[in-house]
């Protein structure tokens, strides 16, 4: 059985869920839903706080009665309550956000490093200077010649050789 | 460093006719020998526990806190403190207004209880109709006093609960 206050958090979302899908029901399907369905979630799981406030016996009959009254919105509950989100999309067959992105700024003049905040936590695919090729990507350590170290927790690109005055560089990051 | 008086109250579901204060100031005044308790009603008597004389409780101030034994019903009460010397002069006082609703909270809570020993009851238009009622005034009282501290309000609307919860059998 679930933690009874575990259930009033269920429930309070399902709650929610259920005020939101009725007048969608309504306006779509001419409301097959029964419409006291959020009502009902809120008063027995206000019942089930007053019970868990003072300790009453039955408790875990009632928190079982409230957990089933969620019904169909159950499991989306579970999930917004366990991730702190709205369950959203899932990616069949694997999930992750696989894409790639761009992102581009300029250099200030003289600098060595150059800083890409949106990229912070992904993998440098590639990386693009103006004023120089640009060679192996390192992760750690310090540049030298061509090479480019690429720090994902800061999202900083460091090259050896210094921009020099509003030079474009770019990198090409992924998941 | 002078006091900051303050104090909170509570009731529980398998005493109710008994409130509960606790008193939670912080620092201290040299000069406080008593505490007294006023209990005020929606109905502008104070309430005192039976055999009580005078139109306060008195509250040692050893105690930290004092149960009372006073309500018949849920009632809706403003309650103030005061801190006095020995002379009777008020050094400091605090007034709260409180809702204190386990009588219909709790036979609130028997309904659920019965739904689950028997969920049809429920599929009863009467029976879902008459607890919502019950619930609009709890929850009214409540933000009666919450919003307001309006313990009028708050009595009308428990008085209102408690006409469903002792006449149970014209309802459900």
């Amino acid at each position: 059985m679930l933690d009874p206050q575990t259930t009033v958090s269920i429930a309070e979302i399902s709650q929610y869920l259920w005020n939101d899908a009725i007048p969608k029901q309504n306006v779509f399907f001419n409301g097959s839903i029964d419409p006291r369905k959020a009502q009902q979630l809120y008063m027995e799981r206000k019942a089930l706080q007053y019970g868990i406030d003072q300790q009453l016996s039955g408790l875990p009959g009632t928190s079982n009665y409230v957990y089933a009254l969620c019904g169909s919105k159950l499991q989306l509950a579970i999930e917004i309550l366990g991730t702190g989100t709205g369950g959203g999309g899932v990616i069949p067959g694997g999930g992750g956000n696989f894409s790639v992105y761009e992102y581009s700024s300029n250099a200030t003049l003289g600098s060595f490093t150059i800083y890409f905040p949106e990229a912070i936590g992904k993998r440098c695919v590639n990386a693009f200077r103006q004023g120089n090729n640009i060679g192996t990507i390192l992760t750690a350590g310090t540049p030298t010649g061509n090479q480019v170290v690429w720090d994902k927790t800061t999202g900083a690109l460091t090259v050896a050789v210094a921009f020099y005055d509003n030079e474009f560089v770019r990198v090409v990051v992924q998941q | 460093m002078p006091l900051t008086p303050n104090f909170t109250a509570s009731q529980f579901s398998g005493t109710p006719s008994v409130i509960t204060l606790t008193d939670t100031s912080t620092g201290s005044d040299v000069t406080i020998a008593k505490r007294r308790i006023y209990l005020l009603q929606a109905n502008g008597t104070m309430l005192v526990p039976a055999g009580t004389t005078t139109t306060f409780i008195e509250w040692p101030l050893a105690n930290t806190s004092i149960s009372l034994d006073v309500l018949s019903q849920d009632s809706a009460l403003s309650i103030t403190v005061q801190w006095l010397t020995a002379g009777n002069t008020v050094v400091t006082s605090k007034t709260i207004s409180f809702a204190f609703t386990a009588y219909n909270e709790t036979f609130y809570y028997g309904l659920t209880e019965s739904q689950v020993a028997n969920s049809n009851l429920s599929a009863s238009t009467n029976w879902y109709q008459t607890k919502l009622v019950l619930r609009v005034e709890i929850d009214s009282a409540n933000q009666s006093i919450t919003f307001a501290s309006d313990i009028y309000s708050a009595q009308a609307a428990l008085n209102r609960a408690t006409y469903i919860s002792t006449n149970q059998a014209l309802f459900f």
